[in-house]
């Protein structure tokens, strides 16, 4: 493959695509820092597709990288679920939406994926970013049964309910199960490049190796071997926090990337993904937010020393997580333009 | 002393309901109240502080201690007050305003009653003026404040300055912590300390107050 490459080559190139000239560069960023350039205000991006594009739009013309991230999973989606407006979903908060006073379980009925209007917006979003920015990957995050059930029930109330109340979370799990299928086989319709489920409290920051094995793992195989039915896009897994003690485990779920955060070992991940998957990360969001120019051009090379070569170059350079919106953009201009240059070719030959 | 033993080795374990039993039977053996709150939870919740420091436990296993150490501090804390057994000091923890994240200040409020303090608890999204009435309030000598979001940890600098403002610098000591907040941001602010996790929370807030 010679000549002008686009982000989506270099992306693609990472899931075992045809070579191109550099390693992917890009960022989990949400528009927040654009919305004044962009002219857009925050009640237009919840409700006009269009408006939430050009709000994406804006932030890549501002930081051009090779994949952006339709950050959908928001409370949107779940305040349709409930039957209740965004408004009010963000006064009340999640927990505790899911179960009325006591213990009793009352769940709402899961939504039509043909009458799912809040589904039915983020697809627009995707289909419209992908005319938009035709040489970005767009990549659609969506959610999974483990961290939405812990949204819906809070994370210690779930966590004690695995010790005293199991039946109860396994119900609860059954729900969020058969949601992430509905949300992440809605995503792949649309036109993505590639879908990201986020599993933010799956991690050994929040739980332990064994909760992750035991309440984790069997429905988000599920939710990932009922996607992969509907589509050949690559699918990623983003976990949040710790994750060395479970990376085998993820590797082991037939994914074709694993995004892991800032506390996680990016050269344990690299040894673990055993050139089975393409590894993303893992960049600290502090580091965006108070690193000096030299700081982040010595953390990227060390970054792309650690992944790229010992992945077979199977390895996006990306943030940790998302990247905090107090983050001088200037530092996550000067982040890609170091990826972009340390992770060529010819500079690494 | 088996009960004590017993209460160690089971708050760790996270088995609230026989702590509780432990706790009874200790204190119906004759056992004084306040063996039973150092020996027994304390030193438990102490060696579930290090173990968790270590690696070696994760959050859930601090969360079922700490819900232990929660049910058997409820049995004790009137006869505490009944034998007036006075707490190592007063804590006033909150996370700040717009953050509803609150897991990892409800840790670091677990670890403090762990260690003795008194914890006055504001729960989250708590502005400024809250944490300074409260301070007036209580007379605590020590605030604890937990962020989570790049939105909202500038809610920290305002309520260092509304502190200051109302004259508590100086006499109100600042510790913060949460995923966002670093050591430099602490110095930035002008906070007295920053701690990482829950179970160094305890040892900076001691520092802090001179009891290290």
């Amino acid at each position: 493959m010679t000549g002008h490459y686009t982000g989506r080559d270099h992306i693609a190139s990472a899931f075992g695509g045809a070579r191109t000239d550099r390693i992917p560069v890009r960022t989990m960023q949400s528009f927040i820092p654009v919305l004044d350039r962009a002219g857009v205000t925050p009640k237009e991006v919840r409700t006009q597709p269009e408006k939430f594009v050009k709000a994406m739009v804006t932030l890549y013309d501002v930081v051009p990288q090779d994949g952006i991230t339709m950050l959908v999973g928001d409370p949107g989606l779940f305040a349709e679920l409930f039957g209740v407006s965004f408004q009010e979903l963000k006064e009340r908060g999640m927990g505790g939406l899911a179960f009325g006073e006591g213990k009793r379980l009352t769940l709402p009925p899961m939504p039509d994926i043909k009458s799912y209007e809040r589904l039915h917006y983020y697809q627009e979003i995707c289909n419209l970013a992908d005319k938009e920015l035709p040489e970005t990957t767009i990549d659609a995050m969506s959610v999974s049964p483990w961290s939405t059930a812990m949204m819906m029930r809070g994370i210690e109330n779930t966590i004690y309910d695995t010790k005293e109340d199991p039946e109860r979370v396994h119900e609860l799990l059954r729900f969020t199960t058969e949601f992430a299928k509905l949300v992440a086989r809605g995503l792949v319709e649309a036109n993505i490049g590639c879908l990201t489920i986020a599993d933010p409290s799956a991690g050994c920051s929040v739980i332990s190796p064994k909760m992750f094995r035991k309440w984790v793992q069997p429905y988000l195989q599920e939710t990932i071997d009922y996607v992969r039915q509907y589509t050949d896009k690559p699918i990623c897994l983003h976990i949040c926090g710790y994750t060395d003690p479970i990376m085998e485990d993820l590797v082991s779920m037939g994914v074709d990337g694993i995004s892991i955060d800032a506390p996680a070992s990016l050269a344990k991940m690299v040894e673990a993904s055993q050139g089975k998957v393409a590894v993303i990360g893992n960049f600290a969001g502090e580091t965006y937010v108070e690193g000096t120019r030299e700081e982040i051009e010595r953390r990227v090379r060390e970054s792309i020393d650690t992944a790229a070569a010992p992945s077979d170059y199977r390895y996006i350079l990306c943030s940790g997580c998302q990247v905090p919106d107090n983050a001088p953009l200037e530092n996550v201009i000067h982040f890609l333009e170091c990826g972009r240059r340390y992770g060529s070719y010819s500079e690494r030959r | 002393m088996d009960e004590l033993k017993g209460i160690v080795e089971n708050l760790i374990e996270g088995e609230a309901d026989t702590v509780t039993e432990l706790v009874r039977t200790a204190l119906d053996q004759g056992i004084s109240v306040e063996r039973v709150l150092n020996e027994g939870l304390i030193a438990g919740m102490n060696e579930v502080g290090e173990q968790f420091k270590r690696g070696d436990i994760y959050l859930p296993e601090v969360l079922f201690a700490a819900k232990a150490m929660k049910q058997g501090m409820e049995i004790l804390e009137p006869l505490l007050v009944g034998a007036g057994v006075k707490p190592l000091g007063r804590v006033i923890l909150g996370t700040v305003r717009g953050d509803v994240h609150d897991i990892g200040k409800n840790l670091v409020g677990v670890m403090m009653k762990g260690a003795g303090f008194e914890v006055i608890d504001l729960g989250v999204d708590t502005s400024p003026e809250r944490f300074v009435a409260a301070a007036l309030e209580h007379d605590a000598p020590l605030i604890g404040m937990s962020a989570l979001l790049g939105t909202t940890i500038p809610c920290m600098k305002e309520t260092v300055e509304a502190l200051a403002q109302a004259g508590l610098k100086g006499r109100v000591k600042i510790l913060i912590g949460g995923a966002i907040v670093t050591q430099s941001y602490a110095d930035e602010i002008g906070a007295d300390g920053y701690a990482s996790d829950a179970a160094s929370a305890v040892t900076r807030a001691k520092e802090i107050l001179g009891m290290g």
